[in-house]
């Protein structure tokens, strides 16, 4: 009975152990950073997976980056990768920040993999600042006299193994819209965001929303930070690595769309071409599993899936 | 040396085989001349007196003032830009002395440096000009020229110095001489202002800082006249320029600077008898635009060295005039944001011109085409018909109008698109023209349709955040442009009415998902309504003159521009002591003191004020 009380309570801990994706791995030197100029499509930490897009013919990337800036003080584009915080969560110098284009996307990878509990999160100096001050393109928050009900927001979606939860968690990362201006606040503390509402999270979705915005979209930098990402492991005893599942797709060649056909549900898509550089990124995946390729210009392409069950494949097409 | 004539003549009509006219074509419909005067702009070909009103105008102040014209301005000494019959600023030509000067890099031309020296014009050219000026010109040509006149000696000795609120002062000197075989005008300015105005924002008057602006430059003309058939022809432009970058209304600090310097050398031989004339240019410019903006640690530095050659010749017999035309420009554009930071365009342009006059029909026939790096443009084709019948004329006009895209669009990192097609379309006016001089009565209106497919958009990429030039659409513009004009004359004064209304309609024709851009919605920054309502009074030592310009609302990119109207009067007094005359001008901008804006959160100025004093000695 011991023995198995033991035995139990040891899978407990193993069950519930946790992993934590401090960016310090990559060892970066101070106000340095990493943009995805490897064509890596995106970094691993920990059990996460950030997503990386990188334009090698206009050196501009979108979705994440890793980054040791400290400058806290130089508004504009050209600090995009700092933390109004000047480092990383609890004293930390890496964290990884976001370019939210769309969407910013992260997932669980791994032997370990598991859900994620939640990460610290930050502005980004040039979005802290542009708030703070407003620059050429987009307004100081709470206007000239401050009674501007602004706000900046982000919207976190959770996508579990088997489904896609379409509720999102709301985290303020400015808000002025409080009647009392005392409440107004731009957030430059690392803060922690639990994900306890969310079951089974493994993959996550970041959208940005502002009351500033224009023909153009937002006109608030649509950056922020974060740090120290948690994740529960789940025990390497129980964890069946998933299986990269066989996949079809036809026509190929094709002029119009492509059909997918895949032994596991996907959940997501992109289209890069045969040099890496992404043409369509992260694109959900429509009941019919087929693809619109039609706009494309003929040539060679890479199909790249995300399964639900956390696995990716890729595969080419030609575009006639 | 028959012989001899006939193969120069063959051999220059082969050189010139396919080109083009410009100031030698008839056809052209100059709906305003505007110079540094005090008379009204108004209808074909007005001749204007050369008197500077309000220090040192540029050609964008000069054209918001005195014509329905809508200029884009950021603000008192900051960017401003022309936009003809609701299209864009770059679809708009400038020229200076027939020297394309719009900037291949940006594809527009700033009209805040362009000051309007002494002598000299600026003629606006209202419809499509591809064909007749190349690429840029789809909705007019704004000319920069100034006149030579071979006359008995004349001399002229000008000084002009000024002092206007906001902390503007400047001075302008010119000497011009004539003779009967030489021409030289000269001019040296150099104006400078804090344009540190206040402005509403929200409920506080604020200051607006980091907008001073200083322009110091020369100009030269000179003709000779080696004989009765041959004239030479010097142009030099020199100039350098400063200005800060105020912050917009979302801006609590700005320290962006930019500096632009330039160096303009043209030379023109023209030969002329009663059969044919021949008119060849050679031109250099090396112009700089760098900008900085130490706050956000960006700067910006662009140049470009553009070499430019032409000829022309035309035939005359009986009623006919054939025109043949080339052109030949080499640009190296120079920028760190360029990937291979230098990037050439050559451009190989010809033209051909027929017209001929049967009685009252006017006929006139050309074609076009350009050879360009990194663009292949159509022939673009142009049937124009003229019937005149006593004071009136009326004319239609079908022409194919295009844009080569610029080098920016082309190359510039990131964002620029190699394979970006021309904007390309066609274009239809109709012109109606009255005038009757001896009761000093004109009336000028044209209607006109224009669609330009690939519409070329600076947009965000879809799934990325970066921004790159796109053929994305397709525009239709259509629209009237009338004015009026009335002159009453006695003995001792004159007076001048004018009205002038354009309408302009821009319709987007394929929904834009960024911008948003809804099918059928009117293009940003393009105000429906433009009008102009002006009077002139002389009384000989004394003249006047009011000015009141309406702009209807206009979509912005954030926000609505709301309609503002803009009042200017001046009044000027001479007085005359044998070959001195002494100029008093006293000019009030924004009379009513009008809180508008014609760009979203750029502030513009309330009233203003300057006064002249210009000394002119003159012997003939």
């Amino acid at each position: 009975m011991r023995l198995f009380t033991l035995i139990l309570i040891l899978l407990t801990v193993e069950l519930t152990a946790q992993t934590t994706a401090d960016f310090e791995s990559f060892n970066l030197p101070q106000d340095t950073f990493l943009n995805g100029s490897d064509g890596s499509g995106g970094f691993d930490d920990g059990n996460i997976r950030l997503h990386n897009s990188y334009n090698d013919e206009w050196d501009s990337w979108s979705g994440w980056a890793i980054s040791t800036m400290t400058d806290t003080i130089t508004p504009g584009f050209t600090n995009q990768y700092s933390c109004i915080s000047g480092g990383g969560a609890n004293d930390s110098d890496a964290y990884a920040t976001a370019f939210v284009d769309g969407e910013s996307l992260l997932h669980t990878t791994g032997e370990g993999r598991g859900v994620v509990e939640g990460f610290y999160i930050n502005n980004a100096t040039y979005a802290y600042l542009s708030m703070l001050e407003g620059d050429a393109f987009a307004k100081k928050f709470g206007g000239v006299d401050g009674t501007d009900p602004d706000y900046f927001y982000l919207s976190i979606k959770e996508h579990g193994r088997r489904n896609v939860n379409n509720d999102s968690l709301i985290f303020y990362l400015a808000d002025f819209r409080s009647d009392n201006p005392e409440e107004d606040y731009i957030l430059n503390e690392w803060t922690y965001v639990s994900l306890e509402q969310f079951e089974n999270v493994d993959t996550l979705s970041f959208q940005l929303y502002t009351s500033d915005k224009g023909l153009f979209g937002n006109n608030t930098p649509s950056y922020f930070c974060i740090d120290e990402l948690t994740t529960t492991d789940m025990a390497l005893t129980s964890v069946k690595q998933p299986a990269e599942p066989t996949i079809d797709i036809f026509p190929n060649p094709t002029s119009e769309q492509i059909n997918c056909r895949a032994g596991e549900e996907i959940s997501f898509y992109s289209i890069s071409d045969i040099n890496g550089k992404a043409i369509v990124m992260n694109q959900n995946m429509n009941q019919a599993h087929s693809i619109n390729v039609s706009l494309l210009d003929a040539g060679v392409y890479i199909l790249n899936l995300a399964f639900r069950n956390g696995s990716v494949s890729t595969t080419k097409f030609i575009k006639q | 040396m028959i012989l001899s004539r006939t193969a120069v003549l063959f051999i220059l009509s082969l050189a010139t085989l396919c080109s083009y006219a410009q100031t030698d074509s008839v056809w052209h419909k100059e709906l305003a001349i505007i110079s540094i005067s005090e008379s009204i702009p108004l209808g074909k070909q007005k001749t204007i007196k050369t008197e500077s009103l309000s220090g040192l105008s540029d050609a964008g102040q000069g054209l918001s003032n005195t014509s329905a014209t809508y200029i884009k301005s950021y603000g008192l000494g900051s960017l401003a830009t022309l936009s003809l019959w609701g299209g864009s600023a770059s679809q708009t030509l400038v020229t200076w002395e027939d020297l394309p000067i719009t900037n291949p890099m940006l594809g527009l031309t700033d009209l805040s440096l362009i000051p309007m020296t002494r002598n000299q014009e600026v003629k606006l050219n209202k419809g499509g000009a591809s064909t007749t000026h190349s690429s840029g010109a789809l909705t007019g040509v704004m000319s920069i020229h100034q006149p030579i006149h071979y006359s008995d000696l004349v001399a002229n000795l000008t000084l002009d110095l000024w002092k206007g609120s906001f902390g503007e002062y400047g001075s302008q000197f010119n000497i011009n001489k004539s003779g009967k075989q030489f021409y030289l005008d000269l001019s040296a300015f150099h104006k400078q202002a804090d344009n540190n105005f206040n402005y509403n924002r929200g409920n506080q008057v604020e200051q607006l800082e980091n907008a001073d602006f200083s322009l110091t430059g020369i100009t030269l003309t000179s003709g000779y006249l080696i004989n009765v058939q041959n004239q030479l022809q010097l142009n030099l432009w020199l100039q350098e320029s400063e200005k800060g970058i105020p912050p917009t209304l979302t801006q609590t600090r700005s320290v962006a600077r930019q500096e632009d310097k330039l160096n303009r050398l043209k030379v023109k031989w023209t030969h002329t008898n009663d059969k044919y004339k021949f008119v060849s240019h050679l031109a250099v410019s090396d112009e700089d635009n760098n900008y900085a903006d130490p706050q956000i640690l960006l700067t910006a530095e662009n140049s470009f060295l553009n070499l430019y050659h032409s000829s022309l010749l035309q035939y005359y017999w009986a009623k006919t005039k054939l025109t043949t035309k080339y052109d030949l420009t080499k640009t190296k554009g120079f920028s760190k944001s360029y990937d291979a930071s230098q990037e050439e365009l050559n451009i190989f342009s010809s033209y051909v011109e027929l017209e001929h006059q049967l009685d009252r029909f006017h006929l006139t026939a050309a074609l076009r085409k350009e050879w360009r790096t990194f663009a292949t443009p159509p022939i673009t084709p142009l049937l124009e018909l003229r019937y005149t019948l006593s004071k009136w004329s009326s004319s239609i006009k079908l022409s194919r109008e295009y844009r080569a895209p610029t080098l920016n669009e082309l190359y510039w990192v990131p964002g620029g698109n190699k394979d970006l097609r021309p904007e390309n379309g066609w274009n239809k006016e109709l012109w109606i023209n009255y005038r009757y001089e001896p009761k000093g009565l004109a009336f000028t209106t044209a209607f006109y349709h224009r669609k330009i497919n690939d519409w070329i958009l600076w947009a965000p990429l879809e799934n990325q955040f970066i921004w790159s030039a796109l053929n994305l659409g397709a525009v239709r513009s259509y629209g009237f442009d009338t004015e009026i004009s009335k002159r009453i004359r006695s003995a001792n004064w004159s007076q001048e009415f004018q009205l002038a209304i354009n309408y302009n309609r821009s319709e987007n024709l394929i929904e834009q998902r960024a911008p948003r851009i809804e099918q059928g919605d009117q293009l940003i920054y393009t105000p429906l309504w433009n009008t102009h309502a002006g009077y002139r009074l002389d009384l000989n030592k004394l003249r006047a003159g009011i000015d009141l310009n309406y702009t209807s609302s206009a979509r912005g990119i954030n926000e609505d521009v709301a309609a503002f109207y803009n009042t200017r009067f001046f009044i000027h007094y001479d007085i005359i002591y044998k070959h001195t005359t002494n100029t008093f001008s006293f000019t009030i901008d924004n009379l009513l003191d009008a809180d508008y804006r014609v760009i979203e959160r750029r502030p513009m100025p309330g009233r203003q004020f300057i006064l002249k004093w210009t000394l002119n000695f003159n012997k003939t």
